[in-house]
């Protein structure tokens, strides 16, 4: 059978399949298409694969985050207890620069006429303090039925210590309001933990997208069954996993960031195949750019990011993003200052060279007029660039302003992208306390391979890795990935005086509900693998770490090996240990994965000596340098071949610049380019 | 080698490197440290020091920091002596007239030694909940002498050669009301140093010794170039302002900082001449603290990109008369010295303000914020008998500024700590939070409003217990800017909304301590708004509706202050407002303006 990987990007939807019985990857692209993504989704997947072979599609795309970064996602309401709606205008007080006394601090997603007050109160040890009033829930539905709201959000102090008083709230919502039934997020489900801005700002963001996010699968649902097409769909979500529509549906935080997860897992895996533990990777697509640190082998992760602004407490892999992509418009503003980005032309109208409207000069215009990009060439598999189109806009709005050539104009906008995702890459590795040397570089995405080595030598980075499809590298990662379910439950207590059993009736619960989503998931047994953890601190501390624990059916031992491991690890990362045994468990946390086949790569037999090119063509470097260089393609490299520089390798899904340094082809199919 | 042999990109990874160690240390206090101050309300500084103990690169930092944790690196050396570090020792201080800032702070120094000669410091300084004293939390608001205001501490070793001295621990223990804290928040303290030991070590491993001293250099000159560039397009001129604080806490007397900027070429002159005598009560400024004032307030009114460090405060100069509340002399109460820097600081900001503003890069520049830290004390005994101490220290308003509305419950500018969640609070201590919100009409009325302040209400549930506060703002309000108004003064009241109503601290405003309160009895704390910018005549009718949507301000407030009507549909109406607004502009006494 044939599972298939969608990743619906910005600019392109691409598909990667693969033959589970051989390992074969084939690959295909098409336009994502607006407003609704799925003709595009369906297009790519027609042009890859048989689709009575196809078995399983999983998925990424930014539907998620773009509704937040536009601020379209839906009309929300959000329920407080009284005395309480501001908590999500009043955030933590902080600010994020010292002495920016102008600092940008985005609104709340939910405006204060929309924060209503319910009179209920639970105290901190989850007792009622005051009773939940039912008929002020039901004063607020009429208010909301007026007020256009499309999701709604609530969320109480202390419902993740006794949630009987949200449950009761969306009950009574579900009566007065059955249109909005499944449009209701209760924060003790959304992120039962404690902190009630982060918490109440996950929930409201939740609800924020569920609409959305609702509607897309069921639009899906219904053209794939009127295309009958019978697959199992799963998602990526931000953690790296995989998980059902019905599960993203209702908790699409889950998936915010999935778009770029799939690129950063598919680096993970390639470095695993290519013995590179360190990478830094580099995402590069038509509207914006990703990056992400592998240390180790395992992607970095966070709990908690912030997306346009906004907190949101869930685990997620740890990426930074910039607007920085091939179709990012250059512009000279009033005062002769030249920028590239933030502003994309999409891919509609696309860059100037597509011809399909767009009269603003993109990256991708200066690398087609560099001789970078080849004119015969198509873009996407679908469209012939036009190089007098590309020239005619940079002139205009670049060249012309600043007094310069079209092609000098060219190798600055060059210039100026790579020094802004120069700056990104610094955010995840130097900004981090780590030397970009220790790393090697994968840059991927349409446009990632045309720029890397260049960012790479910046960096003083020692090698590049390209992959064997970089313009699909996300869909790669999907195939690589595992399903995955991330739980977690409250469970105050200390460690020393705590009853195991107590303990391992919430690891049953948690298990319980792993193995039912993994049973949806349709996971064998054999596949299937729990693995549990603590969040445990010393008494006081307002901040945990994380301990695997030994076993799910825990003893006194297993608790004895926790705090032991907890010290060790407190040492471990701060230097010190506060060696008393006032250890506090505060969360359980326990991941349920299902097993993937993983795609072969390569395999191809073994060659040796220069690889032969296809022809030659004038590329203009970025000092300002023309010369003829050797243009190969991709499907003629065979692994162990050399590829002199500079030269050009030029694929369906991507161009890849090699400007200097030694290159050969590894058994995976990858690009390895070793920089001087 | 000159400084400009190192290649760009080499002082661009060796200060990063720094500011990432500094940041780290930040990290490693926050997460292993015991108090909800320090891991919640992240109320603390960080920074790497050069071997000529100019600060080179900080984390998390407060800006009331900024001019004294230097001071701390050089009173450890005068008092230690420069001899006598060994590697692994770590400096303890907290006395405000040896380089500390008042008692509470404790500051932790840590020589950093390579291959046996000392390269630098790691040094932190953060806010204990309790140093002892006359009252639980140390902030005692009638305190005449700094010996009532807890245990003073001069520059010692805690720590000597990795070992923790214990008898110094045990005598500062002894002296502190919460002692198993304190002691693992020094211990955190020490780790946040040991961080940045190691990462300056790792990059004088990697790039030698002479390269990463170089890139501290130039990186600190290219600091001070910058901020001289941005004074340099300022008129040369001697620019005066003052503000006030509310009183002393001893006499009911309104207290002011005077303060003369001399703008002369690429530098200038602070110069505080003229300003209050110091006062009898705890509410004087140690210069360290004035320092901060006057940096920060510089830094925030030039350009925030510039890396703040030692070379930043290069082309300023502080002339600060002994004597003063801005320079008090030993052995002056001075707990309340941090509600001084928030006057400092808007004093020197009204000065700045006289400043033309038709120049290509005029000061950035906005009314008055909150003005204070509105500390406030919650302290007594749980059911079990275990002694609490809540230290809160609330957002307010920040003021308008030309184009923009001023930042609503945001934390002074003097600092940047974050609140403290209603949930940490209430599973820690016996008290439960009835509400904290947004305060209505508490921006102060201007073309660009100022912004809004909050209100949090604490009820005890433990027997008893105690309130004890040191704010400011509740008698001289933020001042507004060019005809904006002032924002809402500060309140503080028990029992709010019943008929045992009364204000917490009658005498002094907002400053006392021991108010005993009972069971169920709620203490509700309103800061203070924002000031205005600007004619509240001239703001967009538009704005004031939603403003009054929003429930931002009142009906009343956009008909009084506003002169905007609005109909029963929440639209303004277009002829009643420019009528109304015509009475106003002529109309006697324009009540609460009191911008210039």
């Amino acid at each position: 059978m044939t599972r298939a990987a969608v990743d619906i990007g910005g600019t392109f939807t691409d598909v990667v399949t693969i033959e589970e019985s051989t390992g074969e990857l084939v690959q295909a692209k098409a336009l994502t298409t607006y407003p609704d993504p799925t003709p595009g989704f369906l297009n790519a997947l027609a042009k890859a694969t048989d689709r009575d072979r196809l078995e399983t599609v999983g998925y990424g795309t930014t539907l998620a985050t773009n509704a937040v970064l536009t601020r379209s996602g839906a009309r929300t309401a959000l329920l407080t207890t009284r005395g309480f709606r501001d908590v999500l205008e009043i955030r933590r007080t902080h600010r994020s620069t010292l002495f920016d006394i102008y600092e940008e601090i985005p609104a709340p997603i939910v405006p204060r006429p929309l924060r209503f007050e319910i009179p209920e109160r639970t105290a901190a040890d989850g007792s009622e303090v005051t009773p939940l009033d039912e008929q002020a829930v039901r004063d607020v539905a009429a208010k909301i039925r007026q007020s256009g709201v499309e999701s709604i959000a609530v969320s109480y102090l202390f419902s993740f210590m006794n949630p009987a008083h949200e449950l009761r709230t969306r009950e009574i919502l579900r009566e007065e309001l059955p249109g909005l039934s499944d449009d209701i997020t209760i924060s003790s489900e959304a992120l039962p933990l404690h902190r009630e801005y982060e918490r109440t700002s996950t929930t409201v963001m939740n609800a924020y997208l569920t609409p959305l996010v609702r509607s897309y699968f069921s639009r899906l649902r219904a053209e794939l069954a009127e295309s009958k097409l019978y697959v199992w769909l799963q998602m990526m979500q931000s953690n790296g996993g995989l998980v059902r529509p019905d599960r993203a549906a209702s908790f699409p935080i889950l998936t915010l960031l999935s778009g770029p997860a799939g690129g950063v897992m598919a680096s993970a895996y390639l470095g695993r195949l290519l013995g590179e533990s360190h990478l830094l990777t580099l995402d590069m697509g038509g509207t914006s750019c990703d990056v992400a640190g592998i240390t180790d082998g395992e992607p970095d992760t966070r709990l908690d990011f912030e997306i346009g602004g906004y907190s949101v407490s869930y685990p997620t892999l740890d990426i930074h993003t910039v607007g920085a992509g091939g179709g990012s418009i250059a512009k000279v503003d009033d005062f002769g200052r030249v920028s590239v980005g933030p502003d994309s032309a999409g891919s509609d109208p696309g860059p100037a060279c597509y011809g399909r409207g767009g009269e603003l000069p993109t990256v991708t215009d200066a690398n087609l007029v560099l001789g970078v990009y080849d004119p015969e060439f198509q873009m996407g598999g679908e469209i012939y660039p036009d190089i007098d189109l590309a020239a005619r806009a940079i002139e205009k709005h670049v060249g012309k302003p600043l007094g310069l050539s079209v092609v000098d104009a060219a190798v600055g906008m060059v210039r100026l992208v790579n020094a802004n995702m120069m700056h990104a890459l610094r955010t995840v590795s130097i900004e981090r306390g780590r030397d970009p040397r220790d790393f090697a570089l994968v840059p991927f995405g349409g446009a990632g391979p045309t720029h890397g080595v260049h960012i790479a030598e910046e960096l003083a980075l020692r090698r590049v890795v390209i992959p064997p499809i970089p313009g699909c590298n996300s869909a790669l990662g999907i195939l690589s990935s595992d399903v995955r379910h991330d739980l977690v439950a409250t469970l105050r207590a200390r460690v020393a005086r705590l009853d195991p059993s107590d303990l391992g009736e919430t690891l049953s619960a948690l298990a319980a509900e792993a193995r039912r989503e993994l049973d949806e998931d349709s996971i064998p047994p054999e596949a299937r693998s729990l693995r549990a953890s603590l969040d445990m601190r010393y008494a006081g501390q307002a901040y945990e770490l994380n301990v695997p624990l030994t076993s799910l059916d825990p003893d006194a031992s297993t608790l004895t090996k926790a705090i032991a491991d907890f010290h060790l690890a407190h040492r471990t990362r701060y230097g010190h240990s506060l060696g008393d045994d006032r250890v506090d468990l505060v969360n359980v946390r326990l991941t349920g994965l299902g097993a993937t086949p993983k795609p072969l790569l390569g395999g191809g037999a073994g060659a040796s000596g220069e690889a032969s090119p296809r022809s030659r063509r004038r590329v203009v470097s970025v000092h300002g340098e023309a010369s003829s260089v050797p243009i190969y393609h991709r499907q003629d490299l065979e692994p162990g071949q050399t590829v002199p520089t500079p030269s050009v390798i030029q694929q369906l899904d991507s161009t890849t610049y090699l400007p200097f340094g030694e290159v050969r082809v590894h058994d995976t199919g990858a690009i390895v380019v070793d920089l001087p | 080698m000159s400084r400009s042999q190192v290649d760009p990109v080499t002082v661009e990874v060796v200060t990063s490197g720094l500011a990432a160690g500094a940041r780290e240390m930040g990290i490693t206090m926050r997460q292993t440290s015991s108090s909800t101050i320090f891991n919640e309300g992240n109320d603390y500084s960080c920074g790497i020091f050069n071997a000529e103990t100019e600060l080179v690169s900080h984390g998390e930092f407060l800006p009331i920091h900024l001019g004294s944790l230097p001071y701390s690196v050089n009173y450890s050396i005068d008092e230690v002596g420069a001899d006598q570090f060994r590697p692994g020792d770590s400096i303890i201080l907290n006395d405000p007239f040896r380089g500390g800032s008042h008692l509470p702070d404790v500051t932790m120094v840590t020589p950093i030694f390579y291959e046996g000669e000392m390269i630098g410091w790691g040094a932190n300084r953060a806010h204990h909940l309790d140093v002892g004293g006359t009252v639980p939390g140390s902030f005692y608001a009638q305190a005449r002498e700094n010996y009532q205001e807890g245990l003073r501490i001069p520059p010692v070793r805690l720590i000597k050669e990795g070992e923790i001295d214990e008898e110094i621990m045990q005598m500062i223990l002894a002296n502190v009301r919460l002692p198993e804290n304190m002691r693992s928040d020094l211990l955190s303290q020490v780790s946040a140093n040991l961080t940045a030991r190691r990462r300056l070590i790792e990059l004088v491993e990697r790039y030698g010794l002479e390269t990463v001293e170089r890139c501290m250099a130039i990186e600190m000159d290219n600091s001070e170039r910058r901020i001289r560039a941005a004074i340099a397009g300022w008129p040369d001129g001697d620019y005066y302002a003052e503000d006030s604080m509310d009183n002393d806490g001893i006499t009911d007397v309104p207290r002011t900082v005077r303060v003369t900027v001399r703008v002369r070429g690429d530098g200038v002159v602070v110069d505080f001449t003229g300003t209050d005598q110091q006062v009898e009560g705890p509410l004087n400024s140690v210069l360290g603290y004035t320092a901060s004032g006057v940096y920060m307030t510089i830094q925030a009114a030039t350009d925030p990109t510039i890396p703040p460090n030692g070379g930043c405060y290069r082309p300023v100069e502080i002339v600060a008369p002994k004597g003063t509340i801005v320079n008090p002399n030993f052995p002056a109460a001075c707990t309340g010295g941090n509600e001084i820097v928030s006057v400092i600081h808007n004093a020197v900001y009204r000065a700045l303000a006289e400043i033309p503003r038709d120049i290509p890069n005029p000061v950035r520049l906005m009314a008055a914020d909150q003005g204070s830290s509105n500390n406030l004390f919650l302290s007594g005994f749980s059911e079990e008998g275990e002694r609490f101490v809540l230290y809160e220290y609330p957002e307010g308003g920040w003021g308008g500024a030309d184009g923009r509305d001023g930042q609503s419950a945001i934390y002074s500018i003097v600092g940047n700590t974050w609140n403290l969640p209603v949930e940490a609070i209430e599973m820690r201590y016996p008290l439960r939070i009835d509400r904290y919100e947004l305060r209505q009409d508490s921006g102060g009325p201007g073309k660009w409003r100022g912004g809004l302040s909050v209100r949090r209400d604490y009820r005890l549930l433990a027997p008893t217990g105690e309130l004890s506060v040191l704010g400011n703002r509740v008698r001289v309000p933020p001042y507004g800017l060019f005809g904006g108004h002032h924002g809402a003064p500060a309140r503080y009241r028990i029992d709010a909304g019943t008929p045992d109503e009364r204000l917490a601290a009658p005498e002094f405003g907002a400053k006392k301590s021991m108010v005993p309160l009972v069971r169920d009895q709620v203490v509700a704390q309103e800061t203070a708004g924002g000031g205005g910018y600007g004619d509240p005549l001239e703001r967009d009718p538009e704005a004031v509706a939603q403003d009054v949507r929003y429930e931002y301000i009142s009906r009343r407030s956009a008909f009084e202050d506003y002169g905007v009507v609005i109909d029963s549909d929440g639209v303004p109406d277009e002829q009643a407002t420019i009528a109304r607004r015509r009475t106003l502009r002529t109309g006697p006494g324009r009540e609460g303006a009191n911008g210039d």
